[in-house]
Order: C-alpha cells, then structure tokens, then sequence
C-alpha cells in the first residue's frame, strides 16, 4: 500500500512542506533563545525606549508561529487532503 | 474578602458539577469515557486545550516570571507557544489517525508487544505524577493564602472534586469544565490587559519605560533567572519538544472525528492560548511595575501571586471593595484553572492504568465493553488517592522542579519514542524499552543534579536538561533496535501505521 504512487506522492509533498518550514522555523525561534544566553548586551539594545531588541523578536515568535501554522492548515486542507483521499480510493480500487 | 472569593468559588464548582452531571449521562461506553465519543469539533477542542495548557504555571507562573526576571519569563511564555507549532507539524494528525484511548496505544499499534506497552505506560505516569503534584501543591498554598483554609484541607478538596468530574464524566465532562475556565481565565486576562492599556495610554512602550526607571536597564535583560546561556536554548527545546510528549495534551486529539479537526483544534489554541501568553509579559511587567517586586517576593518566594496582587491594586488597594472583588475573581479563577487541569491529567493517567496496563496488558484485550467502563472509573478514583497523597507529602517542597521534570522527560523519553514509532521502519520494542530508560533516568538524574535541587552546589549546570537529556534519549531508543534486531512484526506494521498515520485510512470512529 505505502508504493502506491499516489501515497507516495502524498508523503513527498508533505516531506517538501514540513521539513524545510519546520527546520527554518525552530531554527530561527532557537536562534533567539541562543541570542538571549549568548548575545544579552545586543538583546537589551532600544528599539523603542525600554522596548529592547529581546522584546521584539520575542514577538516576533509569536507572529511568527502563527503565520506558519495558518499557512499549515492552508496547504493541508486544499494539497494534502484531496492526495490523501486519492490515496485511500486508489488503495480500495486495488483491493 | 474571603467570604466573596469562597461565593465566586462555590459558583463556579455548582457549574462544574452541574457539567458533570450533565455528561455523566451522555458516557456509557469506553470511547465515551476516554475521547467523548469522538465528537467534539474543532472550536470546542481548540478551547479544551487551550485550557489544558492554561495551567496554574501560566496563569500564575508565567506571570510572576514576567515580574521578577524580566525577558526570561517572556521567553519562558513564548517557548510554550512554540510547542504547539510543533505538534500542529509533527504529531497532531498522525496521533488522531493511529491511536485510540491513550499515548500508549500509538506505540502499541506498531510493535504489537506487552512489553513496548508497558514502557510507554511508565513514562506516561512519571510525567503524568511529575506534573500533577505541583497543582496540588498549588491548590493547597494558593488556597490557604486567600482563604485561610488549611493546605491539607484544600488537596483532599481538590483530589475530591477532580475523582468526581471524571469518574462521573469523563472526558465530555473535563472537556467542557476545561472550556468554561478557559473563558474565565481568558476574561479575567482580558480585563487586567485592558486596565494596563489605559493606564498606559494604550501604548505598552509606556510600561516598557516605567518598568526601567524604576529597576534599571538590567532587569528588562535576559538572563535573570536563567543565568547559564546555554539553559535559555535548553529551555527552548524542553517545550518545543516535549509538550508534544505530554499525555494529557496527546489525548485531547482523539476526541475529535479527524485529522482536519485535529489540525483546526491547534489553530484555535494557538490564537487562544498565545494571545494570553503575549499578554503575560505585560501582566508581569505591570505587576511589577505596581505592586514591587519585594511585595510580589514577600507575597511568594516563586513570584506566584503577581497577578492576584495586581488584581487587587487595580480593584483599588487592599481594603477596598473593588479591591477585594477583583482580586477574589482572579483567586477564584485560578483555583478552578487548577481542577479543571488536574481532572485532565488524571482522565490521561486513568487510561494509562486502566485501558493499558490491567485491559491490554494483564487481561490481554479481553474485557468487556461494561466491565472495561467500570475499571476505568475505579483507577480515576486510585489515581485521585495517590494525587491527594503525592500533594500532602509534597507541602512545602520546591515544586518547580517537579514541572521542569514533567516536561523534560516528556521530551526526553515520550517524544523520542513516539516520533521513531511513527517514522522509522526499523524500530523496535526494544527500542522503545532503551528510549524510555534512557530517556526518564537521563532527566530525572539531571535534574536532581541541576541548580533547581541543588542550588549554588549543583553538580550539573542547567536547570532544564533537555539539550543533553533527550539526545539521550533518542540515542538510548537507536541503540535499543539495533541490539534487539529485526523485529518481524514490528517492521511490517511500519508499511501499515505510515499509510494510516498519513492518510487517515481505518482511523478509530
């Protein structure tokens, strides 16, 4: 069942999907955690006032997190599930 | 004060109750009890877990982090947030299409073995008890600083209510107990931010600017509280990785009908609880700001109660009738935070022992539908007299550790077994006995040997060990398959639980 190409096809686009955009993402989110342990005199530089360099990308995690997931469920509902679908029917066909 | 916190108290438990009653009558089978049937949509489940995730130590600990350390507490808020990401991309759609009642049952499903069952079913209770005693704790200190009432009297209180919600009603009872505090919380979290805004003429740089002048630039730096650079990065990993691992978080997604909703549940605790998290750092700075640190400090060593505090100078001071009104909703809304977290930890540990170890495991799958319903609730009532137990013994210990732990070895053992489970044809029950092993005693080990124990005199230097624990872990699971061998069985599965992990196909109904 897992040769079936359109399984196969399934699983590739999704491999594309959420491995490069996970990686980026908990890199860029570990990336501001390294800079808070190791960068700490740049992380308290002003943006605005006491509102410090730290502050900012900390919310940008937060924008961050939620725009990946929104185009997450975006590209599964409308790419992957109709392949899953496929895959399912082209399984039963089989059978 | 006392008299309004107990009347907002005893509203919320007769609606709670009210909940239970109401579901108890609507659970009659095991997939009742366990997931609510399957049949909860998206914005329900989205709501249930942002209340599962809502703890005490958000509510309450995030922002006293916030007050007392600064940027450290937001990182801390923002690591909890970044968690689920990680569940939105990795586990939350394979675990709604493999698995059935608990955590247990994915790895089961694969290696169709007792003893991969059994190892799954002991790294579910350490995290399960690791986590739950320090809302006991919680309960019973939070309640004798507000109320007055004995810390003994207020964990049996809370075990009491906790065995009735869930041995009554299940999983559809905790959920929507979990969906009504959520409400409440995400209220009061509201008003306070609201009273912040205006205070600070809607522009939170104000605060920022506050907050400076009176502590110096350094308290607004990172590294206050996690002073090791390398324990910030740890910290990190801890929570994108191991609340993917955590039991009770695991099984909020078989209760919905699939995959989609799995995934549309995420969203909604993303923008739920993440919008709460951002707040906390303004909540926190604001107490601070406020009410002082040496009062937050003087209050509670841990910085627990920031926010009732704060509440309570907005409301207008101590002694003042708003004061006191405020700051008793808040107490209130943090005391039913705590119930509704513990039911669903228990209802995860009622399965684990129930479904798994006596249904699974000693009777081999033979029970019958009723019979398997009755051992369910009779574990939840053990489960509630162990945690009851654990709280008292626990009374006056620094339970932070205890929440550290829990998620640790979520990362370190649970997530390691679960993801090779799901993606690594070669993988075996042996790999799953080296994962948990090397996985719960890497972090347990450490720490007990790291600052959070120890103090100055640790012998290890970080107080979160997940950037060295679930490395561990993972490598404890490798070694575990290739000195067991090819598991004939196990590897066949592989071809099945990838096809049904990714497409849905034969998914419990």
């Amino acid at each position: 069942m897992v040769h079936e190409p359109s399984f196969r096809e399934l699983v590739s686009a999704k491999t594309r999907f959420v491995v490069p955009v996970g990686v980026l993402t908990l890199g860029a989110y570990l990336g501001v955690t390294a800079l808070a342990g190791y960068a700490r005199g740049f992380m308290s530089q002003s943006v605005v006032g006491a509102f410090s360099v730290g502050y900012l990308l900390i919310f940008g995690v937060y924008v961050m997190t939620w725009a990946v997931a929104l185009v997450y469920v975006r590209v599964a509902n409308r790419r992957f599930d109709p392949k899953a679908a496929e895959a399912i029917a082209d399984l039963e066909a089989r059978r | 004060m006392r008299v309004l916190t107990l009347v907002i108290f005893l509203a919320i438990l007769g609606i709670t109750l009210a909940i239970t009653t109401w579901a108890a009558r609507r659970t009659t089978t095991t997939s009742d009890f366990y997931t609510a049937g399957r049949s909860l949509g998206a914005p329900a489940n989205g709501f249930a877990l942002a209340g599962d995730w809502m703890s005490a130590a958000a509510f309450l600990g995030f922002t006293g982090l916030a007050a007392l350390y600064g940027m450290d507490g937001s990182l801390y808020a923002v690591a909890a947030l970044v968690a689920f990401l990680m569940i939105l991309l990795v586990v939350a759609e394979p675990l709604r299409n493999t698995g059935k009642y608990t955590m247990a049952d994915v790895i089961a499903y694969r290696m169709q073995s007792s003893p991969a069952r059994l190892a799954a079913v002991l790294s579910t209770v350490v995290v399960n008890l690791a986590y739950m005693v320090p809302q006991m704790v919680g309960a019973g200190a939070l309640a004798k600083l507000l109320l007055g009432i004995p810390y003994g009297v207020s964990v049996i209180f809370a075990g009491v209510a906790m065995v009735l919600y869930v041995a009554f009603g299940g999983m559809l009872a905790t959920t929507w107990i979990q969906i009504v505090k959520a409400v409440l919380l995400l209220s009061a979290a509201a008003v306070v931010l609201v009273w912040i805004l205006v205070l600070f003429d809607f522009n939170p740089v104000n605060l920022f600017d506050g907050v400076q002048d009176k502590y110096g630039p350094q308290f607004l730096a990172p590294g206050n509280l996690l002073t090791h650079p390398l324990d910030e990065v740890s910290l990190g990993l801890s929570f994108a990785f191991g609340v993917a691992g955590l039991p009770h978080v695991m099984v909020r997604f078989y209760t919905v009908p699939d995959a989609r909703a799995a995934r549309q549940s995420v969203i909604w605790v993303l923008f739920l609880a993440g919008a709460f998290f951002l707040v906390t750092t303004l909540i926190g700075l604001a107490a601070s700001y406020y009410v002082g640190k040496d009062a937050i400090v003087a209050a509670d060593k841990g910085g627990n109660l920031a926010l009732p505090l704060l509440a309570q100078h907005l409301g207008g001071g101590a002694g003042t009738l708003g004061g006191q009104a405020f700051l008793a909703f808040v107490a209130a809304v943090a005391f039913a935070t705590i119930l509704a977290v513990v039911a669903g930890l228990t209802l995860a540990t009622s399965g684990a022992i129930a479904h798994d170890l006596y249904v699974n495991v000693i009777k081999g799958g033979e029970v019958a539908e009723r019979e398997q319903v009755r051992v369910a609730r009779m574990s939840t009532l053990a489960v509630g007299a162990l945690a009851i137990l654990l709280g008292l013994l626990a009374q006056g210990i620094n339970v932070g550790v205890l929440v550290v732990l829990a998620i640790a070895v979520a990362a370190s053992s649970n997530f390691p077994i679960i993801v090779l489970s799901l993606f690594w044809r070669r993988f075996n029950t042996a790999g799953v006995i080296g994962g948990v092993a090397a996985g719960v005693v890497s972090s347990v080990a450490l720490a007990l040997l790291g600052p959070a124990v120890l103090g100055a005199d640790a012998v290890f230097p970080l107080v979160n060990p997940t950037i060295v624990s679930m490395p561990i872990g993972f490598a404890g699971a490798v070694l575990g398959t290739l000195l067991g061998g090819g598991e004939a069985v196990a590897q066949t599965r592989f071809d099945e639980v990838t096809f049904r992990a990714q497409t849905g196909a034969g998914a419990e109904v």
